[in-house]
């Protein structure tokens, strides 16, 4: 908390370095979660640069109520929703049904698991990743890829840890379902 | 337990975040239930595919892009309050006000040394904001801004300017260099 709070004070009296330290230190958080929103690398690396220019800007505000790291993630969730609101970014996303039945597990299936190779299974579940509406997406992102907590996923989208919840077992159970039924037509 | 409230805590189960009582109850369930059992095993497969997503490495010239983008007089960002702004906003309000309300009255004429230094605060509000070097660099500019006035408002020292050849100009110069330092401070402050 202390390098946090030293490294906002060198950017706010305008060292430079500070703040390439800065970018060093969460441009792979920010750039992978730009990455999962945005469709392709390039608008993501736009998503990511305007997320720091934010942070930039806005540094004389952060006040240290919540870890550097959060707030930056706020900035970055709100840079990627901003993003996806462009007309040439809107796509039709999975229905994400609130009562479904029979929720399929075929990734258990020893079968299904012969048939995958891992990496394949990865690039499928990137493909679904992808169909998830931005909101699970992000939850999903930001529990896994990046290890946050439900209290802190809960902060940076500025919802209820209920909503995070929500958002998360119904973009999982999404996933299994597809998954199977992926894994049944292979 | 019933199946359909296990497995809707099995997320939870897996992830460790369900409270002793709950947590017993979903392990006696799944132990007795194959169906449960199995969703389990999948939720758990998938926790272990979406924890193993690889991240992706940002481009290596990242950093210096976004110092590029930051790094300019345009940008620099607003530690705190800077009072002499706040005056210098005040001051600049209140003379453009002034000099619109004075270029109304149809009589009024200002003396020259007055309409040399009203074009001399016109020049210094675009000026001097752009150049956003503190103070120093505000007095620095007011000489030289002094000298450009005089030569705005042309004529033989000790004669009065009529209004309408003073007013509109250092208004429009006044009017801009307010709405940028408005800017620059909400700007800074959100």
């Amino acid at each position: 908390m202390g390098d946090e709070r030293d490294l906002v004070r060198g950017c706010l009296q305008g060292d430079q370095r500070a703040f390439a330290r800065l970018v060093d230190q969460y441009k792979a958080l920010v750039f992978n979660l730009a990455l999962r929103t945005v469709p392709d690398r390039e608008a993501a690396e736009d998503v990511a640069q305007e997320t720091f220019v934010r942070v930039y800007r806005n540094l004389a505000s952060f006040r240290g109520a919540a870890k550097l790291s959060t707030w930056i993630y706020q900035i970055a969730y709100r840079t990627c929703l901003e993003e996806l609101q462009r007309p040439h970014h809107r796509q039709q996303y999975a229905f994400l049904d609130e009562d479904s039945e029979g929720v399929g597990h075929s990734l258990s299936d020893p079968a299904a698991e012969e048939v995958f190779a891992q990496h394949e299974l990865r690039q499928l579940l990137d493909y679904h990743m992808a169909r998830l509406p931005p909101r699970p997406r992000l939850a999903l992102t930001l529990y896994y890829l990046h290890d946050r907590r439900y209290q802190e996923i809960a902060q940076i989208m500025e919802q209820p840890i209920g909503t995070v919840k929500t958002h998360l077992h119904r973009a999982k159970r999404y996933l299994r379902q597809y998954m199977s039924a992926e894994g049944a037509n292979a | 337990m019933e199946c359909r409230r296990c497995q809707e805590l099995i997320a939870d189960f897996a992830a460790g975040d369900l409270v002793p009582i709950q947590r017993d109850l979903v392990r006696q369930h799944v132990a007795s239930c194959p169906d449960c059992r199995q969703v389990l095993a999948a939720e758990r497969r998938l926790d272990a595919l979406l924890s193993q997503q690889p991240l992706a490495r940002p481009p290596a010239d990242f950093t210096r892009r976004v110092l590029g983008r930051v790094i300019s007089p345009w940008t620099v960002p607003v530690p705190a309050r800077r009072p002499w702004l706040e005056g210098v906003l005040i001051a600049g309000v209140v003379l453009t006000v002034l000099a619109w309300v004075l270029s109304r009255a149809a009589n009024f004429s200002l003396p020259r040394p007055l309409a040399t230094l009203w074009g001399g605060l016109g020049q210094l509000s675009v000026e001097s904001f752009a150049a956003m070097s503190g103070p120093l660099g505000i007095l620095q500019q007011l000489g030289q801004s002094l000298v450009r006035g005089w030569a705005l408002v042309w004529g033989q020292a000790g004669q009065a300017v009529p209004a309408g050849d003073w007013g509109l100009g250092p208004m429009v110069l006044l009017l801009g260099g307010a709405t940028w330092m408005l800017y620059e401070y909400f700007a800074g402050e959100h």
